[in-house]
């Protein structure tokens, strides 16, 4: 079935889509109308778990040449494992992209990544000081979390940690993706949060602020900024295993999807922010 | 009281945005080496102007740590203190603090009154107060203020002491014997 949206709404029917024909399932995007940076680091996921499992995905480019070139230009097409299979060249020049995506593999490379990004954000938005701030506590927080928590023994698996940042019409688009072990499989290490499922360890951690740590009250990120992005009138969602954690304002939800590794996390903050820093 | 051989640690010089655990971990590294040559009543100031970014995951690994190993193993009479040039630098690092049940003296913009980041019960807060505005306080004197038994004040002193957020010093009673009188930090 082609898909039409590759985003944070639509991912599940993708990822059923998926699922059917792994290791080499057919990702059609010919109809695709619309893509954000949450589907489209799902789909590089999804390349590197086919590539493990000696696979490849195999794609079917948009037919729609703004959309196709939103999707060259987007910088996520050269993060696709070599292997993966398309009906066109997979281009991916581009001089502004809409999406700046990196990889995020070692604890070292953080700081200096979350630079690069942040004097993105700045010279896009010069009067967004106090939002491009938080933005940059978040990066700095959820891509460090990938290489302490996504695969912390080091198994012979790549968590394949990303990072990207888009510019939408109304809100800035921050997501962190990678597929290690998830929340669930970090808590576990902690003796007190053995028994959790998915679900709760998603509440445990976003809501009570529980973390792979012994010692109360270390840990906690995930929770702060959660706290910190709905402040600023911003959505957060997490995604891990078989869990979801949506939240817009005051009301959260937490649900059960499909399951599928590692943690994917989603910071959408309203665009207006970044325009005027003393608005919040 | 004074700080007597205090130091300037500026956290800038490792960068204008700083987050990880591993970098909170060297961090901590150097500021206890700057923290073994304070001579006793010295202070370490850590300076935070010029800091765009300071993560809870960072100022849990460098300073919440930091204060942690000062209450538990560090040297006595030596303080930590944080000069933050607005409350929102220090915020993530107050949070921290109070999740773990620790506090840090610090200094706001251009307060020159310290206030106290972080976790400190009401009745200690009272006390704290009170020897700040004072600058010195036996734990009689505090008992009367405060309303509260003699051995009541003493306890509250101790707690502050031991929470580096006053210091005691031992002084000899006019009719015989030795009483602790609690002197406020000043930067």
């Amino acid at each position: 079935m082609p898909l039409r949206r590759l985003d944070l709404l639509g991912i599940e029917r993708a990822l059923a889509d998926w699922r059917s024909g792994h290791p080499r399932p057919l990702v059609d995007l010919s109809r695709l109308e619309h893509f954000d940076a949450y589907g489209l680091l799902m789909l590089v996921l999804e390349g590197s778990r086919c590539a493990e499992s000696g696979g490849a995905l195999r794609l079917l480019l948009p037919e729609d040449p703004q959309v196709r070139a939103g999707l060259e230009r987007s910088g996520v097409l050269p993060l696709l494992d070599d292997r993966t299979w398309a009906n066109a060249p997979l281009r991916g020049d581009g001089d502004v992209p809409l999406v700046a995506v990196v990889r995020t593999e070692a604890e070292e490379a953080v700081t200096d990544l979350v630079d690069k990004l942040s004097a993105l954000l700045r010279a896009r938005f010069p009067f967004g000081e106090r939002s491009t701030h938080l933005l940059s506590l978040a990066m700095l927080e959820l891509m460090q979390n990938v290489p302490q928590h996504a695969n912390p023994k080091g198994a012979p698996f790549d968590p394949c940690g990303l990072c990207a940042l888009q510019e939408l019409e109304d809100h800035v688009h921050l997501v962190v993706a990678d597929k290690g072990i998830g929340l669930l499989g970090s808590l576990r290490r902690n003796a007190r949060y053995r028994r959790l499922d998915h679900a709760s360890a998603l509440e445990a951690v976003l809501v009570d602020g529980a973390s792979r740590f012994e010692r109360p009250g270390r840990g906690g990120a995930l929770r702060r900024i959660r706290q910190l992005v709905l402040r600023d009138d911003g959505e957060f969602c997490v995604r891990t295993g078989r869990g979801a954690f949506y939240q817009r304002e005051v009301e959260w939800t937490v649900g059960r999807v499909a399951l599928y590794p590692g943690v994917q996390i989603s910071v959408r903050l309203p665009r207006r922010l970044f325009q005027n820093s003393s608005r919040r | 009281m004074d700080m007597q051989g205090g130091r300037r640690f500026r956290l800038s010089s490792y960068g204008a945005r700083l987050g990880t655990r591993l970098e909170g971990g060297r961090v901590r590294a150097d500021l206890l080496r700057e923290f073994a040559g304070l001579p006793p009543g010295g202070a370490l100031v850590v300076d935070l102007a010029g800091m765009e970014v300071l993560s809870g995951s960072f100022s849990d690994e460098a300073l919440v740590e930091a204060v942690a190993w000062l209450l538990e193993d560090g040297p006595p009479e030596r303080y930590l203190w944080v000069a933050a040039p607005s409350l929102e630098t220090a915020e993530d690092l107050g949070a921290r603090l109070t999740a773990r049940k620790l506090a840090l003296l610090a200094l706001v913009g251009r307060e020159r009154t310290p206030r106290v980041l972080g976790h400190l019960p009401p009745y200690l807060q009272s006390a704290w107060k009170l020897v700040q505005e004072r600058g010195a306080l036996t734990s009689r004197e505090l008992a009367e203020a405060l309303g509260v038994s003699v051995q009541g004040a003493a306890v509250r002193l101790a707690e502050l002491e031991r929470l580096r957020l006053v210091a005691l010093e031992r002084e000899t009673r006019a009719m015989g014997g030795t009483q602790n009188r609690a002197v406020a930090l000043r930067p």
